[in-house]
Formats: structure tokens, C-alpha cells, sequence
């Protein structure tokens, strides 16, 4: 029984994988002068989720700066302003800045309800 | 480009239709919505949206080279300011993940078991990162002993903090690794190591049962 649940479950080991770095650099992240190390544990998620083609998230993947793949926390390495009525990240490692909509009526596509066609419990 | 309607009606013919007019009215910019009432059975063409032929946009560029990174310091671990003590934190994430990763429990698999096989893979698959390594068997003498916890892995080498608060980087290839987890011991062979962790998870591993040292 245990093993057919595994089997069904495509790519588990590699999500569990993607999990562990985010919080590795996250952890990283808290810690005084490890910077540089939280920045290539993010970078190493980016590129196991691009070999693998796992994706990530919306929410996750927005919190990773597009440029230099440094995990953004707002207060900590990064700054959210409003500015001409959008939403503006700046990474303050790159100074690289993502621009988002503030239109209350756009929705993503994962807030859809088609988008759940079935949801697995193992 | 032209979307025949009548392709998808042959199964449910009002039930498709349908959906293809949420959807065109969902996707499509608000100037091309008033000609959505013209859509007929037969067909509706996509004009007014249609870029130019010939007219090449080109996008920014967004990634980062290698220069850069390192310009920006992201590229290497610094050498010094690492402290053993700080790591704890890691190293009992890694154990969670590990148990989590290898399923162990209920029980623990065993050479005779028809998943061993499977068991491996996974294990060969999984993130070293807060791994507690010690070198047993090295070509480079000064290194056998050494312990420590991995901070990075790169294609050929381990880095490592010692006890000692000193970040070590260990070479793979002439060098035999182990690690413990609660009572179980694993030996890694350096040898066949040899690859960027991020390929790791998609390679497929061939499984040999006698290693040639
Ligand atoms: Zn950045």
C-alpha cells in the first residue's frame, strides 16, 4: 500500500529537496554574514526546479529575485513600495525591481477553482 | 489565425462552445471584446492583435553572468566567520528531512528488500547540505579524519566547517566519505559523486553493487 502511494506521487523526493533549500535559505538568511550562502541555496533551488521541471509555487516564486536568485524578504534585503499604482519589489543585492499589478479584479490562475483537479495526501 | 468552433463540437457541441466563449472573453484585451458578438459557428479571425511580420522584439536580458555574481559576492563562501555552533540548527533540519525523505519509518529497509534498489536511488538523489561528513579514506593524507558539517556542494567538492570554526573544501574524487543518521551509517564513494547537485535529481543512476576503488 505505502509503495503505490509513492509511486503516484510523480517527483516527490525532488519537491522534498525544493523544500529543505528554501528553508536552509531562509535559516541562512536570519543568521549575521551568511548572505552569501543563503544566496546560492536559493540559486541552487531555482536551477533543481528548472532541471527537474517542478515548478514552484506563485507566492514562492516571486520571492525570488529574477536576476540574481537571492531570496527577498521584505525588511530584511528587500523593499515593497507602491509606485504609480503598482507594486514594486526591489532586490537590494542587485537593485534589480519586479513590477505587479494592483488591479483587485486580476486573479491567477491557481486561485481558480479548475485549477484543482485532484489533490494528493501521502 | 483563424479557430474553428466547429472542431470542437463534435463530441458536445453546446457545452464546448460555450467554455470557448468564457475563455476568449476571459483572455482576450478589452478592444478585440466587441468582436466577440460576431462569433458564428464557422470561424473568428484573430486580426487586430496580430504582430507585424518581421519586427523582432527583443527582451532584456535578465540573468546574471559569472563575472557578475562574483562582482556581487554571491558566488563563493567567505573564509572566515563561520561558526560551528550556529550550524546546529541545519544540522537537525537535514535530520528531519532525511527521515522525511527516506521514508524509514515504519521500518527500516534492508538488503533483501525488493525496494532496496529503490531505496538507494532516492538516497542518491537527496540534498548533502547540513550533512555530517567524515573523510575515512583519502589519497591526500592530511584529510582522512576530518569532520564536519557541508555548507556547499559544488561538481567536485565538499565544503565544509570543522569543529575547529574553519571552512575546509574537500576534493571528491580521491577521497571516501561517511555520514550517520540516528543509527544507520552510509558511505558515499567521492568517485562517483562527480556531478553538479542540480543534475543529481534528474540523472538516471545505474546501481552497482561492488564499487571499484
Ligand atoms: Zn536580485
Amino acid at each position: 500500500m505505502n509503495q503505490m502511494i509513492i509511486k503516484k506521487c510523480v517527483g516527490k523526493d525532488v519537491f522534498e529537496r525544493m523544500n529543505y533549500l528554501l528553508q536552509l535559505s531562509n535559516l541562512a538568511l536570519r543568521q549575521p554574514g551568511k548572505d552569501a550562502a543563503s544566496s546560492l541555496y536559493s540559486h541552487l533551488l531555482v536551477n533543481v526546479s528548472q532541471k527537474a521541471v517542478q515548478r514552484m509555487e506563485p507566492e514562492v516564486k516571486r520571492s525570488i529575485c529574477k536576476r540574481c536568485h537571492t531570496l527577498m524578504i521584505p525588511g530584511i534585503n528587500s523593499q515593497i513600495r507602491i509606485r504609480k499604482k503598482r507594486l514594486r519589489w526591489k532586490c537590494n543585492k542587485c537593485s534589480n525591481s519586479k513590477l505587479f499589478k494592483t488591479d483587485p479584479s486580476h486573479k491567477l490562475w491557481i486561485d481558480n477553482k479548475e485549477a484543482i483537479v485532484e489533490t494528493l495526501r501521502y | 489565425m483563424t479557430l474553428t468552433s466547429s472542431d470542437f463540437s463534435a463530441t458536445s457541441k453546446d457545452s464546448g462552445k460555450v467554455y470557448l466563449f468564457n475563455l476568449l472573453k476571459e483572455n482576450l484585451p478589452r478592444r478585440t471584446q466587441s468582436e466577440l458578438n460576431t462569433l458564428t459557428d464557422s470561424t473568428f479571425v484573430f486580426t487586430t492583435n496580430a504582430r507585424k511580420k518581421g519586427k523582432v522584439v527583443r527582451t532584456k536580458k535578465q540573468f546574471l553572468t559569472r563575472k557578475e555574481r562574483k562582482k556581487l559576492n554571491i558566488l563563493k563562501l567567505p573564509k572566515q566567520d563561520w561558526k560551528y555552533d550556529e550550524l546546529c540548527e541545519m544540522r537537525e533540519l537535514w535530520k528531519q528531512y532525511m527521515r522525511n525523505n527516506l521514508n524509514l519509518y515504519p521500518k527500516i529497509p534492508t538488503w533483501e528488500d525488493p525496494n532496496w534498489t529503490n531505496f538507494n536511488i532516492t538516497l542518491a538523489k537527496s540534498e548533502f547540505i547540513g550533512a555530517e561528513l567524515t573523510v575515512i579514506r583519502s589519497k591526500n593524507v592530511n584529510q582522512v579524519g576530518m569532520r564536519g558539517t557541508v555548507v556547499l556542494e559544488t561538481k567536485a567538492t565538499f565544503q565544509i566547517v570543522t569543529p575547529k570554526n574553519e571552512l575546509k573544501i574537500l576534493v571528491k574524487k580521491p577521497s571516501v566519505f561517511t555520514f550517520t543518521l540516528d543509527d544507520m551509517k552510509f558511505t558515499i564513494f567521492g568517485k562517483y559523486a562527480i556531478i553538479r547537485p542540480s543534475e543529481r535529481s534528474i540523472k538516471k543512476i545505474k546501481t552497482l553493487l561492488l564499487p571499484d576503488l
